[in-house]
């Protein structure tokens, strides 16, 4: 070892390597890495749970897998697929290029942010092993209302353990969001004011205002829960003089927010993409920074539009229907300003560009729908069947998984250095896109004609379109594993990136294409400065 | 792809015929609605479909002419540089804005009715949800029926009282248009007047193992097969003698049929 390396920290430190380095990084690009990563490994098993739900529905005579167990994967399915796969993997990408965007050395709060990735993992174990407890894993859906999920009704230690899962998710995601606060309002490069923010840290930094706000509401709504279970309180027993509607105002309270933060991150990505590909700068950015903070805003008075069904009173279901379609003014800007974005660019078709475009097509329908759920006569007609299964698909496989295979092509050439095979790329897109169509589009139908969700057979009318949407899983397996593939096939290739990949700073300066690919430690060795 | 899809759909629709295990065919607001709730709801439905519709399309057609229009073609075409337009920003905000309010404003008569065009039902009828099943009391008649068809004539306000006595549930028949959660401690309500038929529908709150078992079946019968169907059910004593069946304590309030509701 050269004694003459310059290192940034103190000379008689060991580098360390390899494992210890992973294990110990404070690092927010490793821990970004590791978001990701950890991410995919639980859309792969999110994914499979799905894959088994939808052969256990390919004929309603099958029974495949008893009624307990479908519960159970099912709510697993919806846990995993929220909590471990998609708001990991926007924090995952959060992690990693935020402070480049903003020209920060790293997070403000380097062990925190550790602290926050670390404590997923007893979370994952207790989520993951609750499937071998006595009773099995919870399987009162991802709501888990009460009073299903008291000990009276779920006697098993499979519901303890969900709950406490999603109590240390939520303090671990709490911590992430005060990180990523403080990290845009005190990190910032010298000249980067708010307006020269990129849109992808302005939703972020919405998002962890949201997740501060709705996060700590169902921790309390949860820990309620279990003392409901253990300490015989009576918060939504009504034999104690509880109230079952309670536990869904307050979950609710979160559960609406949660949607918006598995999907603004998604749009902060597209909305950086979309112009990058297009050669163009982003059409009315000021608009984009509006519309993201009426989303979030909005996202906190509209939790009842869950509830249409449950007594709520004539009031409510007026003043949530008409703050629910409010949302949809906000998205139509969005949607309309990306379609300005592009507008008169010069298009270069890449894997991230056709992603974003996918996505564009496909959250417009997944947009539709959720404003036609919120005009309460018609709501009444669908709600809890599969029409709400194929909305909420829509937005959050249609919406988010999209956008997650956009940035995931657009910044893997940052984060490793090494490109993805556009070639293996166009398969990904096309297989995904179809099958994503294929198996939610037709679920419409079936709730129009009356299906009802989290069911694990169905009356034998309804058995055509659920075979049908069965086999269109199959392209959606097929696209994840070429994706795996490729990925596993790029990282065995030698690091081979220039700085700017995509020839982005020609239009406009994003500051992570003007570092190398990827980054060093700390990133900046002089801050950069903004003019 | 699309062709093998409408052919699903269409079998699908084929399928749903008088002939099938369980019977009738399946209906619900859209298809055949068959009860004056579920014609607004389903005509309600549709004017917001027709309002938002066209947004939709434009936005997608936009998309579609935008990925044709500008691939970089290799031709050496300069991108175009604007990025602002304080005019079309107005107009795709404000517009949207006076829809959406339009639609909304549109659908409250129509949720006004559904909650409280029920005056004077000919009959009230208690539902109470159990893990997994449906029991029907009819208070002024002393009947008391689980796990069977509820019966209700026609073409007259029949008022459901929903509660639970274990967790929740959900009570859905789609061809009446008519959704209600039944929660235990607590009292929904809906109503509905049914055109005669036979409607499948099912819990739509999971309720536990076998939430997928909890099937309805509402038969609508005319008048006087639905007198008929009474005089075979009634049960022996003097229904006004029997005490107000637990568990709901407001189902005491509830007088013979006939009478004016709220």
């Amino acid at each position: 070892m050269s004694t003459d390396t310059l290192t940034l920290g103190h000379a008689h430190h060991k580098p360390i390597s390899g494992l210890r380095d992973w294990l110990t990084t404070t690092d927010h690009k490793k821990i970004g890495i590791m978001y990701i990563v950890f991410a995919i490994c639980n859309g792969w098993i999110g994914g499979s749970l799905a894959g088994l739900i939808r052969l256990n529905l390919y004929n309603p005579d099958w029974h495949i897998v008893k009624p307990e167990l479908y519960n159970q994967l099912m709510t697993m399915h919806a846990t995993i697929m929220i909590f471990l796969t998609l708001m990991t993997a926007f924090a995952g990408f959060g992690n990693y290029l935020v402070p480049l965007m903003i020209g920060a050395r790293d997070m403000a709060f380097p062990k925190l942010n550790a602290f926050s990735f670390w404590i997923m993992i007893p979370a994952a174990l207790m989520l993951y092993g609750s499937f071998f407890v006595v009773g099995g894993a919870a399987a009162g859906g991802w709501w888990s209302y009460p009073p299903l999920s008291t000990a009276q009704f779920s006697a098993g230690h499979g519901e303890d353990l969900w709950i406490m899962a999603i109590i240390l998710l939520g303090i671990g995601s709490i911590m992430g969001a005060i990180n990523f606060l403080v990290t845009v309002i005190d990190m910032r490069a010298p000249g980067m004011n708010w307006m020269k923010v990129p849109l992808f840290v302005w939703s972020w930094v919405v998002t962890a205002w949201m997740l501060v706000l709705s996060l700590p509401v169902v921790s309390g709504a949860l820990f309620m829960l279990l003392s409901d279970r253990w300490l015989d309180t009576g918060f939504y027993r009504p034999a104690l003089g509880g109230d079952p509607l309670l536990y869904q105002h307050l979950f609710w309270f979160f559960g609406h927010p949660e949607v918006y933060i598995m999907i603004l991150p998604g749009f902060g990505m597209v909305s950086q993409i979309l112009p990058a590909m297009a050669r163009k700068k982003v059409f009315g950015y000021r608009g984009m920074v509006g519309a993201l903070w009426a989303i979030g805003i909005l996202g906190f008075m509209v939790w009842a539009h869950h509830m249409f069904t449950a007594g709520i009173s004539a009031g409510a279901r007026v003043w949530f229907s008409m703050a629910s379609m409010a949302i949809s003014v906000p998205t139509g800007i969005k949607i309309y300003s990306w379609l300005a974005s592009v507008w008169g660019g010069v298009i270069r078709f890449t894997t991230a560009m056709k992603f974003a475009l996918g996505f564009i097509a496909t959250f417009i329908i997944g947009g539709l729908t959720g404003l036609l759920l919120a005009v309460v006569p018609f709501d009444i007609q669908v709600h809890n069947t599969y029409f709400v299964v194929a909305h909420f698909h829509y937005v959050l496989v249609g919406g988010s998984v999209m956008t997650l295979f956009a940035g995931t092509y657009f910044w893997f050439p940052k984060i490793t250095g090494r490109m993805l095979s556009e070639k293996l790329g166009n398969w990904v897109f096309w297989l995904f896109f179809i099958g994503m169509n294929w198996v939610f589009m037709p679920m419409h139908l079936l709730g129009i004609e009356g299906m009802a969700r989290r069911v694990a057979t169905y009356r034998p009318e309804f058995a055509p379109l659920n075979q049908f949407i069965s086999e269109g899983f199959l392209f959606m397996l097929a696209a994840g594993l070429i994706f795996t593939y490729s990925i596993l096939k790029a990282l065995s290739q030698p690091r081979d990136v220039p700085n700017d990949p995509w020839d982005i700073n020609v239009i406009e300066m994003g500051l992570e294409w003007c570092t190398s690919s990827p980054p060093p430690a700390y990133n900046f060795a002089e801050l950069p400065e903004i003019r | 792809m699309i062709a093998a899809f409408l052919q699903q759909a269409a079998a699908a629709t084929q399928t749903a015929n008088p002939n099938m295990l369980l019977g009738a065919p399946t209906t619900n607001a859209f298809g055949h609605p068959a009860s004056s709730v579920a014609k607004l709801a389903a005509a309600e439905s549709w004017h917001a479909f027709w309002w938002v519709i066209p947004f939709i399309l434009l936005a997608e057609v936009l998309l579609v002419y935008v990925i044709f229009k500008f691939r970089d073609k290799g031709d050496g075409r300069k991108p175009a540089k604007f990025h602002e337009n304080n005019l079309l920003e107005f107009l795709w905000t404000v517009i949207p804005a006076i829809v959406v309010v339009l639609v909304a404003l549109h659908s409250y008569p129509t949720l006004r009715f559904m909650e409280f065009g029920g005056t004077n039902p000919a009959l009230n009828v208690q539902v109470i949800g159990h893990q997994f099943f449906w029991e029907y009391k009819y208070p002024a008649y002393g009947i008391d029926i689980s796990n069977d068809t509820l019966v209700v004539p026609a073409n007259q306000v029949v008022d459901l009282d929903l509660t639970s006595v274990d967790v929740i549930h959900g009570f859905y028949v789609p061809g009446l248009g008519i959704q209600m959660d039944a929660l235990p401690g607590r009292l929904t309500n809906l109503w509905f007047n049914g055109e005669p038929g036979h409607y499948k529908g099912q819990c739509t709150q999971l309720c536990g193992t076998n939430h997928s078992q909890m099937l309805i079946d509402v038969d609508v019968l005319p008048e006087d097969q639905f007198q008929a169907w009474l005089q075979k059910h009634k049960s022996a004593p003097a229904p006004a003698a029997a005490p107000a069946p637990a568990p709901a304590a407001a189902a005491a309030a509830k007088p013979a049929p006939k009478a004016v509701k709220k």
